[in-house]
């Protein structure tokens, strides 16, 4: 059968000018009906105007791309091409046209002149598969993120494609309900036959995939399945994309104790439990030398000690919460009780995480915390033991609490860097002196101090993330409130921007963050606090709150990879500690088990 | 912001009022606007105000929300009593300064609120309150469509409509949280002079233009990618059959006009001017 969608030597410049470089470069490949592929890459490697090629968004400058036997260059075929390759795209705001979910599901089919009767079929066949039936008459700002994706997908299948393209769809979700579009995905292209097109920097979605495209500077560098890709991380994280850490794990441990590393990774986590357990009870089974183990483990050690964060707290209580409760009552047909008697304490120094499921009331909480929400009757907040029920602290308060909303980088609006940063010391009345002073200090501890005569409009995702904690930090606050710090970032954007959070503890300012992302912010914080339907449900270490997997499901998290998979490695080796996210300390992990006595006394 | 929040939000119910077609229903909220800035007499106004009590009781939505959609303008409604109130016509009861106080005013200026206040609502309710706002581009795109044959984009004049209405609320929350998030960082939006205040809104509409090219940039690819090519050939949604329900209220508007228009001037007076 002929595939649906076809690359030949396609290379496209957005600058046509006589030395600009290609956005794609001489980009081959071809997608068989019904396949699923995926193509990976950093921001800035071309992955997005790949997409646009794909249904004659765009027309490539070389090359030619066929969609079902159909080239886009042809006007004539143009609305046919586009209809078989749905798209749907990153924003999940920014895509929906109507203003009701039936409505904009039927927006592409009236597009195409289908009959009346033939777009309801349709819509409810659509709103069905996608699970929005109940929604119908819903209008888009009452739905989350999620549903908004999910209409995109019912909007696409309304119009009977063949190919489904997502443009980074999932990177604006919370961890559950991209596991449930991911899930949505896979029922389409096994049920329905849909070929699938992912541009994605999730791993975890790749590994799903039956074909990876691994995108640098507009050409492939390598293509593969995921088993083929995943068996070189080193690889994978020269590019500045992550590799899904129990895959390395089973990949050490395979060059621990048999010397060598197989050339397909195994890439599904029960999978490769099954494989570490089987190579570790057979090295046990042969007494396998065990001073190469402990060389391997103090490594390990060493490693992961210059890496790992000391807590530096003081013990003085800089943040008092009790009894605090909040509703909401400005739509009188729902009032929503975002926090129902929160009593909490952090310390100086400290990092803390604040992590709960969509509607759990942790924006509420923070807003709380820099007096953007006064406290109700009852309900206590003291910052530095200054309470907010007064308004004459809030200003003080203001300033002491820096709070930066999710992508803050959309605050970002002075025509240069400096400026920007500048803002609000100025609103605060500082000195001109004291000013420029906390500009540069705030520049310097972000890593923008070379960033501060440009626009904030020409940089990159991460450097205006990195700007906009400036602006705040430039106020010298002792504490910092962040919500979701690495949203929507590449890996190597996150970790930036989480170090430069990390070394801000250091200086003993105290660090709240907040996440619907267990895993993006567990491994730098000292204490975890769980939230479900407005209330606290733990607050321990993360070492602690991860090991139990029914708190987790209690709040509504997914469980970090790792901990599944080392918890699934628990029954074999008892004493395997739980707390770990990296690789290495995954690693560290097992063979400090594997090293410890058991019960028959094997290791002496 | 919280007031605002409920400019041009649908809130949906199943009633009579929000079944009935959408270009009926424009008419009506025109035709009621005329009828009542025409209600001069308190008898034809009581009558209305029933009336209006009447359709909030058939839309199905509670009263406070309705009466909520009054209060972006109740600076102009109170503004509009006092000026009336002072006015001076008539007999002055008290004064001070060079104002005095009628009773003929206060009358006058209570009159006018209410009228007002009627206009908002009836306004609201058959628009905004229970039109979504699709509905409401394809009332106007029917209204309008005699004037395809002038070459007017009437169809493309209509998305544009129902677009920039869809946004509303989404536009809302994101100046809603810019405020809060230059606020975090020392801004104030209530003191200061004029010069820091119109230095504030830079802080909010800026960010505000820019979302909203990125925004405008982001739709129109997502509409391409969805096969729109503006009228040509789309599929058209057929409105609401007219049915009982639109031909009661066209009816009643009807009795309306007459009732302002023929029976107002033959009412007796009963107040004293």
């Amino acid at each position: 059968m002929d595939p649906i969608l076809e690359f030949d030597r396609v290379s496209f410049f957005y600058d046509t000018g006589a030395d600009s470089q290609p956005t794609v470069n001489d980009v081959s490949f071809s997608l068989p009906r019904g396949q699923h592929l995926a193509i990976l890459g950093a921001n800035g490697s071309g992955k997005s105007t790949m997409a646009r090629l794909m249904n004659g968004l765009l027309v490539p400058d070389r090359g030619t791309v066929t969609v079902a036997d159909m080239d886009t260059a042809d006007e004539n075929s143009i609305y046919e091409i586009r209809r078989q390759c749905g798209m749907v795209f990153q924003n999940p705001d920014n895509q929906i046209i109507e203003s009701t979910v039936a409505l904009d599901v039927a927006f592409g089919p009236s597009n195409l002149g289908v009959e009346l009767g033939e777009i309801e079929r349709r819509v409810d066949e659509a709103l069905a598969m996608t699970g929005l039936s109940a929604l119908r008459d819903r209008g888009p700002h009452e739905l989350s993120g999620g549903q908004k994706q999910k209409l995109a997908i019912a909007g696409v299948l309304a119009m009977k494609p063949s190919c489904l393209i997502l443009d980074e769809a999932t990177s604006m979700l919370d961890p559950v309900s991209r596991d449930e579009l991911m899930q949505l995905i896979i029922r389409l292209r096994d049920e329905e036959g849909l070929s699938i097109v992912q541009i994605t920097h999730y791993m975890e979605e790749a590994l799903e995939a039956d074909y990876v495209l691994l995108l640098s500077e507009g050409s492939i560098i390598r293509s593969g399945t995921p088993a083929e890709i995943f068996s070189r991380p080193y690889e994978l994280r020269e590019l500045k994309l992550d590799v899904p850490p129990y895959i390395e794990i089973s990949q050490n441990i395979d060059r621990i104790f048999n010397g060598e590393i197989e050339a397909t990774a195994i890439i599904d986590l029960n999978d490769a439990a099954d494989h570490v357990r089987q190579v570790m009870l057979q090295a046990r089974a042969e007494n396998f030398p065990l001073e190469m183990l402990r060389d391997e483990q103090l490594r390990l050690e060493a490693l992961i000690e210059t890496e790992r964060r000391q807590p530096s707290t003081s013990g003085e209580t800089v943040i008092e919460v009790n009894k605090l409760s909040f509703t909401y009552d400005d739509n009188p047909l729902q009032k929503v009780t975002a926090l129902h008697n929160l009593t909490m304490a952090s310390t100086r120094g400290e990092i803390l995480g604040v992590v709960g499921a969509t509607g759990s009331g942790k924006s509420t909480f923070a807003q709380h915390l820099n007096g953007l929400i006064r406290p109700e009757e009852k309900g206590k907040v003291l910052i530095f033991s200054q309470d907010l029920a007064e308004k004459k602290n809030v200003r003080e308060v203001r300033r002491l609490v820096g709070l930066l909303f999710q992508y803050p980088e959309d605050q970002l609006f002075e025509e240069t860097v400096a400026l920007d940063i500048a803002f609000g010391p100025k609103e605060m009345k500082f000195s001109p002196a004291e000013v420029a002073e906390n500009v540069e200090r705030a520049a310097e501890i972000t890593g923008v101090s070379h960033l501060l005569s440009r626009s904030p409009f020409e940089l990159s995702g991460g450097e205006q993330r990195r700007v906009a904690i400036a602006g705040v930090l430039a106020l010298n606050p002792e504490i910092l409130i962040m919500d979701e710090p690495s949203a929507g970032l590449d890996p190597d954007g996150r970790e930036t921007v989480l170090n430069d959070l990390s070394e801000l503890a250091k200086s003993s300012k105290t660090v709240i963050l907040i996440s619907h992302d267990l895993e993006s912010i567990a491994r730098i914080v000292d204490r975890l606090m769980l939230m479900s339907k407005g209330e606290i449900i733990a607050i321990d270490t993360p070492e602690k709150i991860l090991s139990s997997e029914g708190l987790l499901a209690e709040a509504s998290l997914t469980v970090p990879s790792t901990v599944k998979f080392l918890n699934l490695l628990r029954s074999d080796f008892p004493h395997l500690q739980s707390g770990a996210f990296t690789a290495e300390e995954g690693l560290l992990a097992l063979l400090t088990a594997y090293l410890q006595p058991s019960e028959e006394g094997t290791i002496v | 912001m919280s007031s605002l929040s409920l400019l041009g939000r649908t809130f949906v119910a199943d009633s009579q009022l929000h079944r009935m077609n959408s270009s009926v229903k424009l008419l009506a909220a025109i035709a009621l606007m005329v009828i009542v800035l025409l209600s001069q007499h308190p008898l034809i106004l009581l009558f209305m105000t029933i009336l209006t009590l009447l359709l909030i009781k058939l839309s199905k939505l509670p009263f406070s929300l309705v009466l909520k959609s009054v209060r972006p303008i109740l600076f102009i409604i109170i503004f509009a009593f006092i000026i009336h109130g002072l006015s001076g016509q008539g007999e002055t009861i008290a004064s001070f300064w060079i104002f005095r106080i009628s009773l003929e005013g206060i009358v006058t200026g209570a009159l006018t609120a209410l009228r007002i206040t009627l206009l908002v609502i009836n306004t609201s309710l058959f628009l905004t309150l229970t039109t979504p706002p699709t509905a409401l581009a394809d009332g106007v795109e029917r209204l309008l469509s005699p004037l395809r044959h002038l070459r007017f984009p009437v169809n493309e004049f209509a998305m544009m409509m129902s677009i920039a209405l869809r946004f509303v609320p989404t536009l809302l929350e994101e100046a809603n949280k810019l405020m809060k998030a230059q606020s975090s960082r020392g801004a104030s939006y209530d003191t200061g002079g004029l010069i820091k205040k119109v230095r504030g809104l830079v802080s909010i509409l800026v960010p505000l233009f820019i979302s909203s090219f990125r925004r405008a940039e982001d739709l129109a690819v997502a509409m391409e990618a969805r096969c729109y090519q503006g009228e040509a050939g789309r599929t058209r949604r057929s409105g609401r059959k007219l049915t009982w329900r639109e031909y009661s209220l066209l009816a009643l508007i009807v009795i309306l006009l007459l009732l302002v228009a023929v029976v107002q001037p033959r009412l007796p007076q009963i107040i004293w001017f």
